[in-house]
């Protein structure tokens, strides 16, 4: 590499902008526009950069860019309630809505108003939601959302609705990757509780 | 009562078409809901209510239900009118396998009226066989019709059922139709067996009775066609219910395990909460702890590519400090601001004295975390301010303690 090459290695475009948004937490996706063409067009520049600052950037092939945050890093504690309000919603649309499939497309081709979500509505998904704060209410409903569209998971199509954006499909492989621990833990007490019987 | 030929019987299905399809699609019916399904389908035309009523009855186009004031279809006529529809009925493995046990005695029938020149057996058994042969073939060909529908109602929805009901349906249309089907046609299995045995008996008795019999050696003979024909179109119907149920049935079995991961963990929160289960740590978002200036940015990736740079001379900087330099004590603002955050303190103020002092800070530093503190932190300020001493400064404010609450930065808020 050349001396004026590598000078202009980190003169990233939108570099600010992009960085002030990742870590955050926020995730960018196609739908954000020029921050998230920059970051495709100069992916390694960038990677490269962020892991000299300390950031991991995690480039997923759905098509969005995000901060990990590594074991040193802090990271926030409000994102359990997002994953939790996310997983309600898709285990009563699974349950009970009929719409595109696969479950993805189910999820992501939809849009909520408040007083439209599940959450409040059984006492199961209330049940878990005062496991995470106090019991839930609209107001608490609308918090979240503001906090999933702060993390960019979603958006809002107006100031009454809004929908999930590509990121929040995280939250799926989160659930798997939970619940395929969760198995292994049961396997692993089953033969013990065996052995004590 | 006049008599009842099949002209009469189609004419009628003709002219009541709409009120049979109605009552088709509704499947048993009240007498009170059938005078209501006439009344709504009555032209002016035509016959009283009642008479309609009469004739379905006596046409046997309804009959009534077992132990029940309802009435329905008649099996046969549900089966020929869906038929007609192209809503093809599920037979069900087990039922095929009856066929071709049929089939093996039919065969054994076969070989023994073959063998006995006097019988006068082999005509029935023919027909029996040609019965046979022909449910099996028109039942897997109703399977493969009926399986094309569930695919195509699966994609249209018309009863907007969720998806995990359509899901269920393909999974279940898969194990129990299309498996059982697979295994019959296994070139390993019972049904092939069967087949290739009653395939070799027909050829011998063609031969057989080629030349006494001519008029029967021709029957089996049809019969041999019929086989292959049934074989070669069980094959086909089978191959084509895959390629249509096949990647639905991926995508079900994906799905619905995702589906399941997803009640099994929050199963797991009702019962113990979340956190065993580190989903903050999992998403990773960070939590931002930096000014985020572009000139500061640009500063620190250049000084990163300084990093790169291999310093040619030796610098002795414990020498230097021996020349009289006094070391200057810097204290990690952030990891100080990480300390207060971790501790909780009831009183930040006064903690971020305490440790300054140990370290060496300046009022400067003092007063820059505890800014932050009261900016990003959840505190609750005191009632009543008091002084705070530190080093020649005497600062005065309102006691602040920390929640456990982490708020996000000015920007993040909304």
């Amino acid at each position: 590499m050349s001396a004026t090459e590598d000078e202009g290695r980190f003169d990233l475009p939108g570099l600010a902008e992009i960085f002030g948004e990742l870590s955050r937490g926020r995730h960018i996706c196609a739908e954000d526009g020029r921050p998230y063409h920059e970051l495709q067009e100069h992916e390694a520049a960038f990677e490269e950069l962020f892991d000299r600052l300390g950031y991991r950037l995690q480039a997923d092939e759905r098509g969005f860019y995000y901060f990990q945050a590594q074991e040193a890093q802090s990271v926030s504690g409000q994102t359990r309630r997002s994953a939790v309000f996310f997983l309600i919603l898709v285990e009563a649309l699974w349950a009970d809505e009929g719409g595109p499939e696969p479950l993805e497309d189910l999820v992501m081709e939809r849009s909520w108003s408040i007083p439209d979500l599940p959450h409040l509505g059984r006492e199961r998904y209330v049940e878990i939601m005062e496991q995470l704060d106090r019991t839930p209410d609209e107001d608490l409903l609308r918090d979240e959302v503001k906090r999933l569209v702060r993390f960019g998971f979603a958006a809002w199509n107006d100031d009454e609705r809004f929908r999930f954006r590509a990121p929040a499909l995280r939250f799926l492989d989160i659930a798997r990757e939970v619940a395929d621990g969760l198995r292994a833990e049961a396997a692993d007490e089953a033969p013990a509780r065996e052995v004590q019987a | 009562m006049a008599l009842i030929t099949p002209q009469r019987f189609l004419r009628f299905a003709a002219e009541q078409y709409p009120l049979l399809r109605e009552l088709l699609d509704t499947g048993a019916v009240t007498e009170p809901e059938l005078m209501a399904s006439i009344g709504r389908h009555r032209r002016p035309a035509d016959p009283e209510p009642s008479t309609i009523r009469e004739n379905l009855l006596a046409m046997g186009f309804l009959e009534r239900r077992p132990e029940s004031d309802g009435l329905e279809f008649p099996q046969p006529l549900e089966r020929f009118l869906r038929y007609l529809h192209r809503e093809h009925h599920l037979t069900s493995a087990s039922q095929l396998e009856s066929y071709v046990e049929d089939i093996a005695r039919l065969e054994s029938e076969l070989n023994t009226a073959v063998a006995a020149p006097q019988s006068t057996d082999l005509p029935f058994v023919l027909e029996e066989l040609a019965a046979r042969i022909e449910e099996i073939r028109h039942d897997i060909a109703g399977n493969k019709e009926a399986i094309t529908d569930a695919v195509i109602r699966f994609q249209a929805n018309p009863d907007a059922l969720s998806l995990q009901a359509r899901y269920a349906r393909v999974i279940w249309l898969w194990e129990r139709y299309l498996v059982p089907v697979q295994e019959l046609i296994d070139t390993e299995r019972v049904m092939e067996e069967h087949l290739n045995s009653l395939d070799r008996s027909m050829l011998d008795a063609e031969g057989a009775l080629a030349a006494e019999r001519p008029d029967l050696a021709g029957g089996v003979r049809e019969n041999r066609l019929r086989l292959y024909r049934m074989r070669r179109q069980i094959v086909d119907d089978f191959r084509e219910s895959m390629l249509e149920l096949q990647p639905l049935y991926q995508r079900a079995m994906r799905e619905s395990e995702t589906a399941r991961d997803v009640s099994h963990v929050l199963d797991h929160v009702r019962r113990h909460g979340a956190g065993s289960l580190a989903l903050e740590e999992r998403v990773g978002a960070p939590v931002s702890r930096h000014e985020g200036l572009f000139g500061d940015l640009a500063a620190k990736a250049y000084l990163y590519r300084l990093a790169d740079f291999q310093p040619r001379g030796r610098v002795e900087l414990d020498a230097a400090l021996e020349d009289g330099g006094e070391p200057i004590n810097r204290v990690d603002l952030t990891t100080l601001f990480g300390e207060l955050e971790s501790e909780q303190p009831d009183d930040a103020l006064e903690w971020l004295v305490d440790s300054l002092a140990d370290r060496g800070g300046s009022v400067r530093d003092l007063l820059t975390v505890f800014g932050r503190a009261v900016r990003r932190l959840e505190t609750q300020p005191g009632s009543e301010p008091r002084d705070y001493q530190f080093g020649d400064y005497t600062l005065r404010t309102y006691p602040r303690s920390l929640t456990n609450e982490t708020m996000e930065t000015d920007h993040e808020r909304d």
